[in-house]
């Protein structure tokens, strides 16, 4: 992955695609019960962004952002990251609930696209690299492509997930232009929109 | 505008000066009548409140008392008034509170600015994917505090293993496996335990199973080896999966 200037230089180069259609989260089952708390919900858009401890496209304390997968069984699979490849089976109680995320957006570059990793100097390899802890202790090199794309107004990347077969999007809302959006209905009532 | 809600537990003097505080600050103020307190407490959970902020000097209860009482079901942030003047005679009082996480405390006489930097710190902390509560099994039945010995059997750890991980002796941590200066530490592996018997295992085997499995995630080490450097990092990651966050 290119670095600093010549980074910006490549990003700015890139194509640029919309997305439109419906992408999908799993979370707890706990934690979607907390939707429709009465008295505190927590919102599916906005009290999800990402963690202050980063993400693969978010530096710790970056831009906030919001990842969905595009298909529910890619959904599930991230949200059982933590066990996939050892030896247990989820412990008995255990629920996970996919929701559907409506995306509107216009300008997001597709990290899967080969063109697109030639501009950037990287490759699918390079953007599958663990990025919670590393053993050089370097910073992500997507991560570095995140915060360059969020700074540069972007809305959007699309990267290939590397728990499913399905892609995933990272959504970083503080850029959404007046034709963007997202939202999450369960059918009755919209339960979050953003922006 | 959502408007968040305090459980303010002090006398009617104190009340009627920082009830206005907390609603500059877009809180909607509970005051409860003193015989009351009592029942807030054992309710007030982050679906009730936001936030609570007490009186250090309660009657017929200490902070420490409350904490426990609250932490047994909820993980709602407390701040507490504590009198300038008499601030010193509370030191060891303190220095046990504000060693448990979402405890924080202000000096009366009240400091506009400070009040306001200290109630946002209190109630910005990250939301938690799952609850909170203890898991007693690693807890001192005295102190109720972490204790170093349970913390490590459960893991299948020695206790030199953690010892070296607390960066003391084998010996300090033997002679007080419960000490206020290793809770912080202890604290990330009680979460590991909550949120890895929701998500990995219920059981101890399938627990310990999973700590030893190396995961590309974590560039091929083994949870049990990044609990030992950077717990952080193996909590954050399962906080990330309840909440559904892509890897």
């Amino acid at each position: 992955m290119h670095k600093g200037s010549r980074l910006a230089k490549a990003v700015r180069a890139c194509p640029r695609v919309a997305v439109a259609g419906v992408w999908y989260r799993s979370v707890d089952g706990e934690v979607f019960r907390r939707f429709y708390d009465t008295r505190k919900p927590m919102r599916p858009l906005s009290g999800l962004g990402a963690p202050r401890g980063g993400a693969r496209f978010t530096p710790k304390d970056g831009p906030p952002s919001l990842y969905v997968a595009e298909d529910v069984e890619t959904s599930n699979r991230e949200g059982l990251q933590v066990m996939l490849g050892a030896p247990v089976k989820p412990p008995m109680g255990v629920t996970r609930t996919v929701y559907t995320v409506k995306v509107q957006l216009s300008d997001v570059l597709d990290l899967r696209e080969p063109a697109v990793h030639a501009l950037l100097g990287t490759s699918a390899a390079e953007l599958a690299l663990a990025w919670r802890y590393r053993k050089d202790g370097k910073m992500p090199a997507t991560q570095r492509l995140g915060s360059v794309a969020a700074n540069m107004g972007v809305e959007g990347l699309i990267f290939q997930s590397t728990k499913g077969a399905g892609a995933c999007l990272v959504v970083f809302p503080d850029n959404l232009t007046a034709s963007s959006w997202l939202e999450v209905s369960d059918g009755k009532s919209i339960l979050d929109r953003l922006p | 505008m959502h408007m968040r809600k305090a459980l303010l537990l002090e006398s009617p003097s104190a009340s009627n000066s920082l009830a206005p505080l907390l609603e500059s600050v877009q809180f909607e103020v509970e005051r409860p009548a003193k015989k009351a307190w009592g029942i807030e407490i054992a309710g007030a959970n982050r679906a009730r409140y936001d936030l609570v902020l007490v009186d250090l000097n309660m009657p017929h209860t200490s902070g420490a008392a409350l904490i426990e009482q609250l932490r047994e079901h909820s993980d709602v942030p407390v701040v507490f008034a504590v009198d300038g003047v008499r601030f010193k005679k509370h030191e060891k009082d303190l220095e046990l509170l504000f060693a448990r996480p979402s405890v924080d405390w202000v000096r009366t006489p009240i400091d506009d600015t400070e009040f306001r930097f200290r109630i946002n710190r209190a109630t910005a902390r990250a939301p938690k994917a799952i609850g909170t509560w203890n898991v007693p099994e690693l807890r001192s039945d005295v102190s109720g505090r972490l204790d170093a010995t349970l913390v490590a059997d459960y893991f299948g750890w020695t206790l030199t293993n953690l010892s070296r991980a607390l960066g003391r002796s084998v010996q300090a941590v033997h002679k007080t496996p419960d000490a206020v200066a290793i809770q912080s530490y202890l604290e990330k592996l009680e979460r590991t335990v909550l949120l890895g018997r929701r998500l990995v295992s219920a059981d101890r085997p399938g627990f310990r199973k999973w700590l030893n499995t190396p995961s590309p995630d974590l560039d091929g080490e083994k949870p049990a080896e990044l609990l030992l450097k950077q717990p952080e990092v193996v909590v954050q990651w399962l906080e990330d999966a309840a909440l559904g966050h892509p890897a």
